[in-house]
This record gives C-alpha cells, structure tokens and sequence, in this order.
C-alpha cells in the first residue's frame, strides 16, 4: 500500500538535500543558474510543506467529535493517540476476501502524517517522521524563510556554489528535526544542520567570522554532547511495559529463534523467553510513556502505574520501575542535560554569547534563518523531549525555568538598549523576546487552563518572532547592502530617502515591540497573562519588560530613521527583490495580529492543548 | 439595511471600521505611491505615477479621510439618535423641575427626529453571527429605584478573537478573549462627539496642513527642505480615529487594551510628524514610553481579573463584584449582600464567611439564587459560575492597575511629563488627540470601570486628581507658549474629571469630559489659526492686539475661555458647578478630606487667571513684536468655520432648560441613564449627610463664581489694565516661580532616577556579557589551548621520547654487537673455545640435574 504520508514527509525532509545533489552537476561559473535552481528547490520544499500543511488540516477535520468538545480537539488529535493508532491499524489482517477480518482494527488511514519504517533494526532505530500541531507551524515557518532567504542570498557573489549547497543541506537538517520522532534521527539531524552554519557563518561572514564560527559551532556541539549523554541514558532503559505487548511478544519469539528453535516453536514457548525480552528504544513517544509514569512513580503511584499498565508481566514490571529511569535524580539529570543542551540554542542566558557574534557576523540571509528558525528549535527541543521525557523534572524545576525566561526578557532588553550595532542590538531584541518562549512554557501551575494559555502563547511567540525577527534582520541587510556600517550613532534620516523601507521598517519594528494588531502582542499578552496564576512576582517584572523595550525600539526608530542626514539622501529605496522578501513578512505580521485563531491558534492548539493536559493530569489537574 | 434593524449596534460597527478603510486604502496607496517613485522617470511610468498624484503629495487621501469620518459622524448621530428614541431618557426627581425631552433643543445639527418605532421586546437573540442583542424597556427598571438601573439600557454585541482550551463553552468555563460592543448612553454620545469634533478638526486640518501640499518644504526649526506629507497626516489621523472609537464602544478591558496601544502608536506617529526635529522624535519616544509605564499597571490590572474571574467583560465583572438589588427570582438578597457594594467575607480553606470588613472579596455567581446566599459560602476557584473569592487588597491592587493605565493616558500626576512636550505635534494633532479624545480615554475608562475600585482605590484616584489639577494650573500660569498653556489646562480639567469620578460625581466628571472636549478643541484649534495666521510663531511675548487682524479668531477663542471659566450658561457651567457642588456634598460627608475641595476651588481661579492671561495677552494691547502682527492674518474659510461650529457647540451642547438651572443640563439627564447602579450605592449617604447639613448645590455654585471672578479679576488687573506687572509679581517669589518655571523639576527628577541609571544597567549588561561571559568563555577556552598543548608536548617528547629512546637503544645495542666481528682470527678461535667451554659446562650441568632426578 503506498504510504503517502512517509513519502510526503520524506520528500519535505529530503528534496532540498535533493536539489543539492543536482547542483553538483551544475557548473561552478554558471552563478545565476545556481541561485535559481537553489531557489527552485525552496519553492519546491515550501509547495510540499502546503501540501502537508492541508493534509495536517484533513487529520485534524477528520478527528472524532466528543460531546462538550470544541471540533478538532478530540483524543484523536493528539500525535500519540496518531501513533498508538497507526502502530495497532498495522497489524490489522485481512480475510481472504482483503476485507478486514472482525475483531481486528480498520486499517489505518494513509494519511494520517505519522510514518514509520524500520532502519538500523540492531538498535531498534527507526526512520520514524510525524508532524502535529507543534512542529506543523514551525515546518511551514521554515520553509517560507528559507524561500525568502534564498532571494536575499542573490547578492552572494563568492563560491556561490559552496553556498547554495550548504544553504540546501542546512534547510534538510532544520526540517529533519522537525519531523524526527526517533531521537536519535533527531540527533542526527540536529547535527546536520551544525555543520553547514559553520560554513556558511566562517566562509560568507564578516570581519570576525572565524571566531564567531567556532564559537557557535562548540556551543552548539557542547549542547549536542549533553543532548547525545541524555540520549544514550534513554536508550539503556528497559521499556518494555510502555510498548504494545506484541512487540514484547514478537522479541521473545525472536531470541527463541535465535537459540535455535524453529519459528512455530518459539512462539508457542515464548514465555519461556520473555524474561530476556529487553526493549529498548529511542521512540519519543514510548518514552514520553515511560517519563510520565516516572512522573507517576515519583508522586507514589507505583501500584496504580503497574495496575494500568498493558503488560501482562506485574511482577516483572515491579523490578523494573525500579530502573534508574524512575528515580528522581535520574530525571532531573536528564531534565537538566536536556535543557542546557536546549537552551544553549534558545538561547538562555547564561548560554546565550554566542548569539550576538554569530548574527553580527553572519550575511543577512544566514541571520535571517538562524534568528528565525534555529533559535526555534531549542524551544522545540523543550517542547518535543524534555517535557514529555522528564516532566517530573519539569515541574519541580519550573520556578528556576521561569525565573531564567524572565531574566532572559529584561536582560536582554537592557543588553540591546546599550548596544551601537544595529545587527547586534537587534540579536538581544532575539534573545528578550525567546525569554517569552520558555517562560511561557515553564509556568507549570495548579489551573491548567492558564498553563494552556502559557503554552499556547509561547508557540505562537515562536512563529510570530520568527516573522518579526527575519524581518529585522533583513532590514538591517537592507541598509548594510547601502551604507556599509550598522553604527547606530551614524545613522540618521532615512525615512527620507528611503520611505517605502522606513514604513515597512516601523512595522515590522513595532510588531516586535508588541503593538497589538501586529504578531508580536498575541505572544506576549498570553505569557504575561498566564504567568500571573503561576507566580505573581515574575509576571509584574515581566509585564514591566513592556516599557524597555518601548524604549530601546522607539531609540533606535529614532536614531535610524529619523532626523536628518544629507550624506544618506541618494540612496536608493527598497528595490524589487527587497519588496518581494519584506511584503510577505509584513503581511504575515498583520494577519497573525489580526486573526491570530484563524490563521494560527485554531489548527495549533490541539496538539499544544493535548501536551499540556497529558502532562497536567500528573499532577492533579484537569 | 435588514442587518441593523436585528442589531442596531452593528451601526457602529461599521462606523468604527470606516476610518479603519481608509487608513489601509491609504497605506496601500501610499505604499504603492512611494514604490512608483522610481519610476517616474520612464516613458510609462510617469503617466501612471501622475494617476497616483504625481511626485506633488495629493490631497485626495485627505479628502478620503474626511470624507470617512464625516461618514462615521453621520452613522453616530444616527446612532444616538435612534439609541434614544429606543431607551429615552428618564427624569429622576431629584427635587428639580423636571421636563421631557422633546422640549429640548438636540444637541445635534443633523438629527433626525424621525419616527423611529420602537421595538418589541424580543427574547433571544437571532442567530447568525454569533451577536446577541439586548433589548429592554428602559422604564420597567426605572420602578424603584434611585437613579439606577438604566445601565441595562444597551445594543451588545461580540465575536471571539481567541479562545484556547478544549471544552465548547457550555460545558466547563472556558478562557475565552473577545471582541465586542456595548452601547448604552454614555458610549452613544461620546461616539458622537468624538466623531463629530474629529470631523471637525479634519476640515480644519485640511486647512492648517496647507503648506504640506507642497513638493517640498522648508523646516525651518530642522534646517532643512523635505517632500511634503500631506496624505501621511491624515493616514495617523484615520487610524487614530479608528482605535478611538474601538476604544468607546469596547465591552471588554482586553478590547480598551488593545485600542490603549493603538491610540498611544498613532499619538506617537502624529507627534513625530514632523521628524527631521530631534525635539520632535523625542518627544513622541517619550509619550510612547510614559504611556507605556502606565500599560504596566493596565496588565497587571488584567492579569488579576483574568485570574480571578476568567473574563475581561466589563459588566460581567459588574455582575460578579456587586450584587444586584434582587437575585435571579426576584427575592431580595440577605444582610451583607448589599447591593452596588462590594461583597466582603473571611476566606478559610473553601469556605467564606460574609463579614463587613472581610479581607477578601466575593465573584458572585452569573445566576444568583437566593438560596446560595448563606452567611457561609463554598468557593470554587475553577468554576466561575460559582462562587469564589480574591483577597480584597488584590482587588484593590488590580483597581490600582488599570487606574495607573488611565494615570499614564490622561497624563495625570506622575505620568504628566509627556503631554506638555507633545505639543511638537502639528496642532490639529493637539486638538484632537491630546485634548478631546486620546487623553480622554483615561477618564472614560476610570468612568467606565468605576464598579470595579474599590473604597480605597476611588480615594486614590480622587487625591491623584486633586494634585495633578493644581500641580499643571500653576504651571500653566507662567509659560509663554500658547499651546502649552493649552497643554497643563488639559492636564488640569483632565484632574478635575478624575478627581469627581474619584469622589463619586460620576455623571460630572463625565459631563465635564463632554463639555471639556468641545471647548478644549476649540480653544487648541483657534490657537492653531493664531499661529497659522502668525506664520508659525507660537510664543505669546511676542504677539498683542491681534484681535483687530484675527476677530473670528478671536471672538471664538473668547467663548471658548468663557466656557473654560464656566460663565453661567455656558457649557463648562454647567459641568463645572455640578462638580464644584458634589465635591462641596462630598467633602462636608467627610471632612476629613477637606484638601479635595479646596484645591479645585482654587485652581478653578487660577484657571480663570491663566485662560485670560493667555487671551489679554493673545488679543489685546500693542503688538509687541511688529513683525509678527504686521504679516498676521484671519484664516481661510476652511479653518474658522469650525472655528465657529464649535463656538456655538461650547455655548450649548450641556444647555437645558430653565436656562438659569445648572442640574437641569440635558447632556447630563442623558449620560445620568448610564451611571452604574454601585456609583449610587457607594455614594447616596453622602448626599443624605450632605444635605442635611448644608445646601451644597448653592453654596457650591457661589462659591465656583467667586473663584472664577477673583481669577479673570486678577488676569485684567495683570494683563488688560497693567496695573500689576507680572514681572515684579514673579520677583516677589523667586523660587516659587522658578519652580513653576521649571514645571516642578519633574523631567529632571525622571532622568535622574529613572533614565540615566536605565542607561546605566543597560551597559553594565552589556559589558558583563563581553567582559565577564565571553571573558570566561575565552579563558576555558585557552585553557583547553593549552591543554592541548600540553598534550601535544607529552605526545612529542613523552610518548615520542619513549618510541625514539627503545628505537635508539636497540640501535645501539645492534651497533655495539656487531663489534663483535672484529675479523680477527684470534678472536673467532677464542669465541669459538670459550664457547665450547660453556655449553660443555651446561651439559654437564644439565646431565648432574638428570642424574640426581
């Protein structure tokens, strides 16, 4: 049967890595034909993505509808329910009529964007891809900006080819870990994209590129150290009470086999052989299973875990949560690795150096994508692993997650007013607004509801910084491309010559800033307001972040754009390739603002929705 | 036409969304303008880029803009209208005469007095776009009560913007921000005017901005010549009046949030207009900023209903704070549920026990029943149709919050400091935005949300009133600018209105809002024809005696000061004297407070002083700059028409009838239908005390007439008569006029406290990042340098050493054996005995070992 969704998730991952292998056959010379291919194959990964994205919505109309329930929101949203279903719809069997046989489950729809296949079966490693309301939006922000991007690399002149490639496997890598339910297909990933930002940051970068390469490569590379240990510990855990009871089943029968009995045998004795049966995985979902029930194990549920657990083998369950996976300081190890390694990416100040070197001395379109997709994976990170795996972690941490988003927010506004590098200031503005995303992540609190608002405005604060952000840094590309310098003391009166660029340069400057009817508010009111049920002292200072960054936005504005300055009155305005990346940006700015529940909110929320209440039923909440 | 007889409420929608077209028509169009610039050159392109206006800035956006708001005028005296011909206003006898409405003269050139019929009362709502529609008879509530009950009088209406969580609504208490409306009186005639004074200063603007058309125009305060703007004036203005109105006719805080920002954003940009001027830019930084300062305590206000009731919507808060008179059968509710008031109880665990002096404060559920009503009470916080609980100071704190957000909007004290720079703005700007309308919000708000503050908050607001009106009046009285002194007589009247909503004088302040807007523009916008007429020349030192070249200017101006004064019959008269009174009622109820009366009766003097300073200065005597009043001329048509239209509206619009009455204002009995019922609640017993004390109505009025006269008194002996000069009277009290002068040192105490140590933290993290985070960062990493290093030294010589050293003794030893072939005979015959020898020994050895085995 042809698994569409496999292919059209492979094709999302893949077909940039594709166009790169194409560009190996084009000449180094033939510059324009370069790009336009490059950019051919963002048009093509973005026209996928849309495919994918209508077929996200066709899951979403097709979920049953439960009494009291708004549409969409049903179980069967949910990634895992996705997941349990399709595992369980594979082992349906068919008549000799090929119609199902009673008893057994219908089959399991083809798209229903959650595909399995079997790779390194040695390790139990998986090509496992699945997208859900979380990663969907970030997929689609993604390949806009890579779209985008690839028109504003059109001014790269040297080893264009290099470039385009990097550019191509780069975007692979970001999607890949996207879509990547296996964690180690994640890792893999998440070190496919280190290695052409390396180049593409030390090769096409400014003054200092060097040594802003190296730094964000061994940051990164330290994270992905802690992630890869985080990683291993998951793997050596025996989780076999958290997947189906056939595939425990299906590995007795298969160490039977291997000892020498004949394959009809070993099934009927399989017991004998279960004992030896160990699963091991890197599955995200099994392990988002076993960190719940570790969760569960901590709070002192021990015997109502065992109890509601599948698995016929209690007594053998009873050991094995003893497993140093169930232990408190197992969790938050894990939780702790997780998380710097997350964070260093986010990134979270104290980790956070490395951002200003490496956005100053990248070319714009590189800082364009790191600002608006890289930064978004570590928070992706958080969301997609280290919450589900560690929530016991999670929750008795929040107090220290939510001070560091905090800190993060003033910090770096206060950082970014007493910068006098426009690229540089407007990498803090990256790292104040991030510290919206992990706290509204982090405020864990005892009335879900408002824990829901928290998750669901720090999601949305990902994609809306993720407009805003490239916005900003495209326009500071802009004036760069023209002046030659991002001092901020020697700017001034561009609206004059430019006010095309200095319209758009307010808008998108005052979506950061959070001005409602632009994107930028939506996250940040959700935050601060949920943050208030959680701890009242962190949402005063949050909410009083507002006025920094009034502050350093409205003095740049005016250093920038206002006043007057004869030597700048030549300069061209925005041209059309200009237009063209900077109208869409703005658009999608606007119509977040405006219809955030149409054009966001309503398609993520169930997944968003559906992690906080499984995670928020441990601790007694609705 | 079907669409607004089901919800006529959606009239105002739409006349909301009008000004919001033509601001994005005239963003896209100058967008597009501004992109075809380039192009002009080309064959093509010139011709198109002259459909779009050429490179001259057009004016047929502005007409557009004009155009629209004068649509939206229309549609909301249309509105009104209808609005009371639907819930007609009713006289509550308060021992006055009372009159029907018909009598009156309307307040409205264009209204229709159409037969409008009335509605029956429907039950539920259509459906359709998810609107529900209230209707009831005003007069069936009327039975009863005391000036209560009308504030069910309403069109609503509401969409939701974002709702997050699973459940549909019905089944558990979902979190859901909407969008909505509500129109009961207050809202249909501040619509109204706002509406009608934006129309207005439009067309002035139309006039004043004249010099705009042109390609390109001289600055003469930056130095330089730039394009002309026009069109991107009244786009500020389009979107400024869209976010106003959104503002008005909001149901929900979330909603007045939003248009708080929107208004604050489009005050920064007019502000700023003129850019090329540092002081310009400045001061739109810091209006935006002020104002934003005054957001935070807005959030945390919304944070804090958020949490603890689950809804923004304003009379669903109402609802929940304070009891009605009867529950949802009809019954009247038990001790300690008294209705308008503030339910109090002590909280233990989930039980609340009903005490006057409670520490926390009761959500009542949306359905009361009687039989809920015991002395002791189940919370539950997750539910907000039951009840639960907030402890009273957090109620307070929140009432505190949005009451900081209207401190920082209506540039009250401390947040005053940006309005007086805000005159950077062209002066239609000031007209509208920052005297009628944007620093309006702040007092409707405080209006609006009045059953939302507690005691304690409402004594707050009233002190901070107090203050800002007598801090601003003195400092107007001794700027030279003329519209700066038009700027601290906002702040001032602004006090004046929170300090009577603060006291309880709900329908005075608000009144006072209505008559202030009127005359306040006015005043501003015929201080925008003496400068347009002067050439741009705003310092009043240098101008005398224009009345002879500007009298329409002039005779408008002067029944704007009159009005300001509150001349009997005029319209700030009526506002004033009522204001005056209650304060007098409130003030002899508690006199403890006696500074809240004695402040605004003398600043009502010195209002008078500065207003007619301002105009003896302004108008009469000689010219004391001949340049100016040589080339000093009347405005064109366009400008004194409104001139005019206002002037008669700052006679009439609060007139009523008889003529002599000052409670008998119309515009009062109207918005009177909108008080909320807690207003008359929380503060009837002061009317009791009060009036049996003294009769304050009188006492009041006289009182206010006195001051006024004692201040024009002083104004013509300084200023008309010369008999005092104003110069030795500064010298007689140096510091305190320096203070004055310097407007109380308060820009100097901000930057002081407050900017420069921002400054300073912002690059002490600045400089912990490079200095100390990267430093470190630097060092490790040389540290591992030389780890490495270190290790490489072991590898060469360690590791290295100890392969070349056994490869160098093996060679050696080699070496040394291979002397062993000497090629001496001797020695190969010697080896070979010695050799012999020994393995000759070893046998022997080896055969004694086998033999003794």
């Amino acid at each position: 049967m042809l698994e569409t969704d496999l292919w059209q998730m492979t094709a999302l991952t893949f077909v940039p890595a594709l166009f790169a292998l194409i560009l190996v056959f084009v000449p180094a010379t033939a510059k324009e034909a370069l790009r336009w291919v490059t950019l051919l194959g963002t048009a093509v990964t973005l026209a996928i993505s849309l495919v994918v994205f209508v077929g996200y919505l066709d899951v979403l109309e097709g979920v049953r509808s439960e009494r009291g329930v708004l549409p969409w929101h049903g179980k069967d949203a949910h990634l895992e329910a996705r997941v349990d279903y399709a595992l369980a719809g594979s082992e349906v069997q068919t008549g000799p009529d090929g119609k199902a046989l009673p008893g057994s489950l219908r089959p399991q729809p083809a798209s229903d964007l959650v595909a399995r296949s079997a790779w390194i079966p040695r390790f139990n490693i998986e090509y496992f891809l699945g997208i859900d309301g979380i990663s969907m939006p970030l997929v689609l922000l993604t390949t806009l900006l890579c779209f985008l991007s690839m028109i504003a690399s059109w001014g790269i002149e040297k080893h264009v080819k290099g470039y385009c490639m990097l550019f191509l496997l780069l975007e692979t890598g970001m999607i890949g870990c996207f879509l990547a339910l296996d964690f180690f297909l994640f890792y893999i990933f998440w070190e496919v994209m280190l290695l052409p930002m390396y180049f593409l940051i030390g090769v096409w970068g400014g003054p200092r590129r060097e040594y802003a390469a190296i730094k964000f490569f061994l940051y990164t590379l330290l994270g992905s150290v802690f992630i890869l240990i985080a990683l291993l510990g998951f793997y050596f855990t025996d989780v076999r009470d958290f997947v189906r009871p056939e595939m425990v089943k299906a590995k007795a029968v298969e160490i039977g086999v291997r000892q020498g009995l004949s394959a009809g045998d070993a099934e009927k004795q399989w017991e004998k052989f279960a004992k030896d049966a160990n699963v091991h995985t890197f599955d995200l979902v099994t392990l988002g299973k076993a960190g719940r029930a570790a969760m569960r194990v901590l709070n002192g549920e021990t015997d109502k875990v065992i109890a509601e657990a599948p698995s016929t083998d209690k007594a053998g369950m009873k050991e094995r949560l003893k497993q140093p996976f169930f232990t408190s300081f197992f969790q938050v190890a894990m939780f702790l690795l997780l998380f710097i390694g997350f964070a260093i990416k986010v990134p979270v100040f104290p980790f956070h150096t490395w951002l200003p070197d490496a956005h100053v001395e990248a070319p714009t379109p590189i800082s364009m994508l790191l600002a608006g997709v890289l930064l978004k994976l570590g928070g992706y990170g958080i969301l997609r692993i280290a919450y589900p795996i560690c929530p016991w972690a999670a929750y008795t941490l929040a107090w220290p997650l939510a001070l560091f988003g905090v800190i993060n927010i003033v910090y770096g506004a206060f950082a970014a007013m007493a910068q006098t590098d426009f690229k540089k200031l407007v990498a803090y503005s990256s790292v104040s607004h991030m510290g919206y995303v992990i706290l509204g992540i982090a405020v864990w609190s005892a009335r879900p509801q408002y824990w829901e608002w928290g998750m669901n405005g720090a999601m949305f604060q990902m994609i809306a910084h993720g407009v805003t952000s490239a916005g900003m840094f495209f326009l500071v590309g802009v004036i760069y491309d023209r002046a030659h310098h991002r001092d901020l003391n020697n700017f001034r009166g561009l609206m004059e010559p430019m006010p095309f660029y200095g319209g758009l340069s307010f808008l998108i400057f005052f979506a950061a800033l959070g001005l409602p009817g632009l994107c930028g508010f939506i996250g940040e009111a959700f935050v601060v307001l949920a943050a208030w049920t959680y701890s009242p002292v962190l949402a005063v200072i949050t909410a009083a972040a507002v006025i920094l960054t009034a502050a350093y936005v409205l003095w740049t504005l005016q250093r920038v754009y206002l006043g007057t300055n004869p030597a700048y009155k030549d300069f061209p305005d925005m041209s059309v390739r200009e237009i063209i990346i900077g109208v869409p940006l703005l658009v999608l700015a606007v119509l977040l603002g405006v219809f955030p529940q149409y054009f966001l909110l309503s398609w993520m929320q169930p997944s968003v929705n559906g992690l906080v209440e499984s995670l928020s039923k441990l601790t007694g909440g609705q | 036409m079907g669409l607004f007889d089901k919800n006529p409420g959606m009239l105002y929608v739409v006349a909301t969304l009008i000004p919001l077209a033509s601001f994005i028509a005239l963003l896209t169009l100058g967008g597009v303008k501004n992109l075809g610039r380039r192009y002009r050159e080309t064959g093509w392109g010139q011709s198109l880029f002259w459909l779009l206006g050429g490179d001259e800035p057009g004016r047929a956006g502005a007409y557009l803009a004009t155009a629209s708001i004068g649509a939206s005028c229309v549609l909301g005296i249309t509105g009104l209208v209808m609005f009371l011909g639907q819930f007609p206003v009713v006289k509550h006898d308060h021992g006055h005469a009372s009159h029907g409405h018909a009598d009156h003269k309307t307040h409205d050139d264009h209204g229709k007095k159409d037969a409008h019929e009335k509605k029956d009362d429907h039950g539920k709502a259509p459906a359709g776009h998810g609107h529900e529609q209230e209707e009831k008879k005003a007069s069936a509530k009327a039975a009863g009560h005391e000036g209560t009950g009308h504030a069910d009088a309403a069109w609503t209406g509401k969409v939701p913007f974002a709702v997050i969580g699973r459940m549909a609504k019905d089944s558990r208490p979902g979190l859901v921000m909407e969008l909505g409306y509500r129109i009961d009186h207050l809202a249909a005639v501040m619509f109204a005017m706002v509406t009608f004074i934006a129309t207005l200063i439009h067309i002035f603007a139309l006039g004043y901005m004249n010099e705009e058309t042109q390609r390109m125009v001289d600055d003469h305060q930056a130095h330089v010549t730039r394009r002309g703007r026009y069109e991107r004036f009244f786009l500020f203005f389009s979107l400024f009046c869209f976010s106003m109105l959104n503002l008005v006719i909001a149901d929900n805080l979330f909603q007045v949030f939003v248009s708080w920002e929107l208004v604050g954003a489009c005050s920064f940009g007019l502000i700023g207009f003129y850019y090329e001027r540092h002081s310009a830019s400045t001061a739109a930084n810091k209006a935006f900023i002020t104002n934003r300062v005054g957001d935070v305590g807005f959030i945390l206000g919304l944070m804090i209903f958020w949490s603890a009731a689950g809804t923004f919507n304003f009379q669903e808060l109402f609802a929940r704070l304070r009891p009605p008179t009867a529950d949802a059968h009809g019954d009247p509710l038990p001790a300690g549920f008294l209705p308008g008031h503030i339910v109090r109880a002590n909280v233990a665990g989930n039980q609340a026990t009903v005490a006057e002096n409670g520490s926390s404060a009761l959500f009542i559920p949306e359905h009361l029943h009687s039989h809920d009503l015991k002395p002791v009470i189940t919370l539950d916080p997750n539910d907000k149709r039951d009840f639960s609980s907030v402890p009273y100071w957090l109620l307070t704190l929140a009432g505190m919050g949005v009451f900081l957000g209207c401190v920082g909007k209506s540039a009250q004290f401390p947040l005053q400091v940006w309005l007086p720079d805000a005159m950077e703005g062209p002066t239609p700007v000031s007209a509208l935005v920052h005297s009628a309308t944007m620093v309006a919000a702040g007092v409707y708000l405080t209006g609006r949300a009045f059953p939302l503050f507690t005691p304690e908050c409402r004594l707050a607001i009233a002190y901070t009133g107090a203050i800002t009106l007598f801090v601003a009046a003195t400092i107007a009285m001794v700027v030279h600018d003329i519209k700066k002194v038009l700027a601290y007589s906002t702040v001032s009247q602004l006090g004046y209105m929170i300090l009577a909503i603060g006291c309880g004088a709900w329908v005075a302040g608000l009144l006072h809002l209505l008559t202030h807007a009127f005359f306040k523009a006015l005043l501003f916008l015929c201080s925008g024809s003496v400068i347009h007429g002067c050439h741009h020349e705003q310092d009043m030192r240098k101008m005398g005696g224009l009345r002879l070249k500007m009298p329409i200017t002039a005779g408008t101006m002067l029944v704007g000061c009159l009005a300001i004064a509150g001349t009997p019959t005029f319209s700030g008269w009526y506002s004033k004297d009522m204001m005056i009174a209650e304060l007098l009622a409130y003030v002899t109820a508690a006199p403890g407070h006696i500074l809240l009366f004695l402040l605004p009766l003398v600043t009502a003097g010195i209002t008078c002083f500065y207003m007619f300073r301002m105009w003896f200065l302004t108008f009469t005597g000689t010219p004391r700059d001949h340049h100016v009043y040589d080339h000093a001329h009347e405005s064109p048509r366009v400008m004194t028409v409104p001139l005019v239209i206002l002037a008669c509206f700052s006679y009439f619009v609060a007139s009523g009838l008889p003529i002599w009455d000052p409670e008998a204002s119309y515009l009062a009995s109207i918005l009177k239908m909108s008080e909320p019922a807690a207003v008359h609640a929380e503060h009837a017993w002061i009317h009791e005390v009060a009036h049996n004390k003294i009769d304050y109505h009188s006492i009041g009025g006289m009182l206010a007439l006195l001051a006024a006269g004692t201040g024009v008194a002083f104004a013509i002996v300084m200023y008309l008569r010369k008999a005092l000069d104003p110069a030795e009277a500064a010298a007689q009290f140096p510091r305190v006029h320096r203070l004055l002068e310097n407007k109380w040192y308060f820009d100097e105490l901000y930057s002081a406290l407050i900017c420069r140590p921002s400054l300073a933290v912002a690059g002490w993290c600045r400089n912990f990042d490079t200095n100390v985070i990267d430093r470190s960062i630097d060092r490790i990493a040389s540290a591992v340098l030389g780890l490495a290093r270190f290790g490489g030294a072991i590898d060469k010589h360690v590791v290295d050493g100890t392969v070349n050293v056994v490869g160098n003794s093996v060679r050696g030893l080699g070496r040394s054996l291979s002397a062993v072939q000497s090629g001496h005979l001797r020695g190969y015959v010697l080896g070979i005995v010695l050799g012999a020898m020994a393995l000759f020994a070893l046998a022997t050895y080896f055969v004694s070992l086998a033999a003794a085995k």
